[in-house]
């Protein structure tokens, strides 16, 4: 208990210092922002989902509690549920590098300290971080629960309570399945395999989230409490025997009124994940040491070397083919990637789905004027083409990583590294853009504007988006973030910090675009005619789009240049 | 071929390079040694374009390296202290993608890639991804795409660290064969026996500064004493402490 306690605070303190005793001004405001960003969110989600319950206890006529307590229980077990099912698939990557990828594993393990001490430390600190990732997306509705039926401090410290219990119970099930397996597979197989569960079930999830959304549209009243209590139906909240009802129940048990007995399932729920999470450490005694000796292992050797050499071709290549050449291998093989841009084109046309049944009812869209479907089908094109950009072209310099010492020592032009650069960045946008435009031009029921105004606007959009991605990285790059790691809390921080700054620039954008068409509806420019306001709108669309790709580019292929002679300082250079 | 004319580093006010000044001729191999934090990464990092001089200059072949860079790196071939490669590629792409940064015809890089992957064992794992690879491979690809457009100039920091002892000895080969073909070999390494076994000339750095250019005779006769280089070395650099320590310990 010592070691393991010794083990917590030395991560306690590490995490600190790095997060609030930097030098740099710079890194504290950035790591504040985050923070601020965080608890923005949360708050936003806690309160959005108090409005969501509000509406629903709404709903009941008076006298029906008992109907409305069997569909809050039915959809806080669906909460607890999806929480498990969250922390068992993506957490269950950051359990695997934390268990068995640390970097400081192997001096602590050379340390005479006890190996389960090490493990259950190791387990704890990534069950910690796992709790704060996905709890404020589950967590956060149950706070807006309490919010709104007015609960008291017990309803919500319980609530915590269950919850990490909850997270301890599976978290030490899925650390036992890892640890077991470690045995049997080897180390690169089982991160591809992760990676790619982990992959899946992101798009899984959008995907029913989408179809759910999707037939939810038009329903009455009536058909809303019908859905509600066909979901009390499933049984979700029926089966008390399992752990997610248990965390559902003894959170619900403490909401006024409630006639759930609160220690008949606390107590089962502290006593197994107790139990279970002791077992773990027990066994992984036995078990870690192994496991992680496997996971340093490489795969075996893939022998093509035959096959390859006939590939061999004459002439000599380019250095700009060479750079483009390497960066789409990568790309290639790395599925986290692709991750934005799966999840763009599935909501894209999910949202083409939505419109193209909608379009055949009687609703507000009849009544709109003819560019708004159109506007907003190109904005949500540009939104999540745009979107993608951070991922990849903000990224693009920093995923050099150590290899920028490398890299800087080659015969290359500042130039040549930033277009290499710009088009790896650009065609996946691009493709998604073109994907996007052909979904809402063909797709029958949506509405796109005719080609020989999308597709220029899209191409136009989102090389300066590229450009200003680029520009970003190029300007403040960091070579410390390992790509596809989701340990890399400085490179989520960067890619968030860029996502969140490339909405309103797009929002702009598609706002500028389409001013021809709404400059009518706002007071001061009512006086504009109808060609006045084309050419005010698409010069102004000119002015920005291209200027931001000229600006952007201009400068970035300078400081590139700085950077390539080592002028300027880079951070991990 | 290099010539380091008053190069000199600040980082702040710590000033890293301090006024340094030598020429390496063709065909030599200078073994620049210097105990840790002395300078010598720094050094190399200014001579091979990777950082810039706070003031002074670097020639090679007579081509300044921060007036007209990329022509200056045409010349070098740069083997960094940590071997860092991509990952995700594999060995042949890696060493596909040099050989097209120098614009080299492929027929040729392949030929030179295959001498080379056959010498340090590597024909039968180019085609894996390397992040399997072990430190002495990530090391040993390094090298190979250090070499592989025949560089007129090398630049080697720390080359023997991770490598098996086979591996060590192949690369002391090499770079003997390097130099009597003419090319210049520029090697830090804290292995003296390997400076003293190989460098025509060594040049000693500490705390930023060059105290000594030249032979190991002429070290011992500038030190006024004959013996190792190891004992010159430490006579040189340490402190008074350090001397009655080694002279303690030697009873």
């Amino acid at each position: 208990m010592q070691e393991y306690m010794l083990l917590m605070r030395t991560s306690a303190k590490i995490w600190f210092t790095s997060t609030f005793k930097s030098k740099s001004w710079k890194k504290i405001l950035t790591t504040t922002f985050g923070y601020l960003a965080l608890i923005g969110f949360a708050v936003f989600w806690a309160y959005t989902s108090s409005k969501l319950f509000g509406d629903l206890i709404n709903l009941f006529p008076e006298g029906s509690e008992i109907i409305l307590q069997s569909t809050v229980l039915s959809i806080s077990s669906l909460l607890a549920l999806s929480t498990i099912i969250f922390l068992f698939l993506t957490g269950l990557r950051i359990l695997y590098e934390y268990l068995f990828e640390s970097p400081d594993m192997s001096f602590l393990l050379a340390t005479p300290l006890k190996v389960q001490n090490v493990f259950a430390a190791k387990l704890t600190e990534c069950l910690g971080l796992i709790f704060i990732s996905i709890s404020y997306m589950t967590l956060m509705p149950f706070i807006g629960l309490g919010v709104a039926f007015k609960a008291n401090f017990i309803y919500y410290l319980t609530t915590i309570i269950s919850f990490l219990a909850g997270f301890a119970l599976f978290g030490s099930v899925a650390a036992l399945i890892l640890l077991l397996i470690m045995r049997y597979v080897p180390g690169q197989r089982l991160k591809q395999i992760l990676l790619s569960a982990t992959l899946l079930f992101g798009i899984l999830i959008v995907f029913i989230s989408q179809a759910a959304s999707s037939s939810m549209i038009g329903l009455t009243q009536e058909e809303i409490i019908a859905a509600l209590n066909g979901l009390s139906d499933l049984g979700i909240n029926k089966l008390s025997f399992l752990p997610h009802v248990w965390m559902a129940k003894a959170s619900i048990a403490t909401l006024p009124g409630s006639k759930i007995n609160l220690w008949a399932n606390l107590l089962p729920l502290l006593l197994i994940a107790g139990t279970l999470f002791w077992f773990t450490t027990k066994l992984s005694a036995k078990l870690y040491l192994s496991g992680w000796s496997s996971g340093q292992e490489s795969d075996a050797p893939k022998k093509k070397k035959a096959k390859v050499e006939q590939q061999v071709s004459k002439g000599s290549g380019s250095p700009f083919s060479a750079m483009l050449k390497k960066e789409m291998l990568q790309i290639k093989r790395e599925p986290m990637m692709w991750y934005q841009i799966a999840i763009g084109l599935i909501v894209m046309g999910f949202y083409a789905f939505n419109m193209s049944r909608s379009s055949g009812s009687q609703g507000v869209s009849d009544l709109a004027p003819d560019f708004i479907g159109k506007s907003v089908s190109l904005f949500m094109i540009l939104l999540f083409a745009g979107l993608s950009g951070p991922t990849i072209a903000g990224l693009a310099l920093s995923r050099e990583g150590k290899n920028w010492r490398f890299l800087q020592a080659l015969p290359l032009d500042s130039r040549t590294v930033y277009w290499s650069k710009f088009v790896f960045g650009y065609l996946p946008c691009l493709i998604e853009g073109l994907i996007g435009i052909a979904i809402f031009t063909f797709l029958p029921g949506t509405e796109m504007f005719p080609l020989y105004i999308s597709v220029p606007v899209i191409i136009i959009s989102l090389a300066a988006l590229t450009a200003l991605d680029l520009w970003t990285d190029i300007y403040f790059p960091n070579f410390n973030i390992k790509i596809g790691s989701s340990k890399s809390q400085e490179g989520t921080g960067k890619l968030l910090l860029v996502q969140l700054g490339m909405m309103p620039i797009i929002f702009l954008i598609g706002a500028t675009f389409a001013f021809q068409w709404w400059y009518s509806n706002v007071a001061m420019f009512q006086g504009l005619s109808e060609s006045v306001a084309r050419v005010i709108s698409l010069g102004l669309f000119s002015l920005e789009t291209i200027g931001v790709f000229l600006i952007c580019t201009g400068t970035a292929i300078k400081r590139l240049k700085l950077l390539f002679s080592g002028a300027v300082d880079a951070k991990g250079a | 071929m290099i010539e380091a004319r008053g190069l000199t580093k600040e980082f702040g006010k710590f000033k890293a390079v301090d006024n340094v000044n030598f020429k390496v001729e063709s065909g030599e191999l200078f073994a620049f040694l210097g105990p840790n934090g002395a300078g010598k990464t720094t050094t190399i990092k200014m001579l091979a374009g990777l950082l810039i001089p706070s003031s002074g200059e670097a020639l090679l072949s007579g081509i300044s390296v921060h007036d007209n860079p990329v022509e200056a790196k045409k010349l070098i071939g740069f083997v960094p202290d940590e071997p860092n490669i991509y990952d995700k590629l594999t060995l042949r792409e890696f060493l596909d993608f040099v050989a097209d940064i120098y614009r080299m015809d492929r027929e040729r890089a392949r030929e030179i890639a295959e001498y080379y992957l056959e010498i340090f064992e590597l024909t039968d794992r180019q085609d894996e991804l390397m992040q399997g690879y072990s430190h002495g491979m990530r090391q040993k690809a390094n090298i190979i795409a250090a070499m592989i457009h025949d560089p007129q100039v090398i630049f080697l920091d720390e080359p023997t660290v991770g490598l098996d002892p086979r591996s060590a000895r192949l690369i002391k080969d090499i770079l003997k064969k390097l130099t009597k073909e003419g090319k210049t070999v520029f090697m830090s390494t804290h292995i003296l026996e390997i400076a003293e076994e190989m460098a025509d000339r060594v040049g000693i750095i500490q705390k930023g500064q060059l105290k000594f250019v030249g032979t190991v005779e002429e070290l011992a006769m500038a030190q006024g004493s004959k013996g190792s280089l190891e004992e010159l070395f430490l006579q040189l650099t340490g402190s008074e402490e350090d001397k009655e320590l080694i002279s303690h310990l030697k009873g």
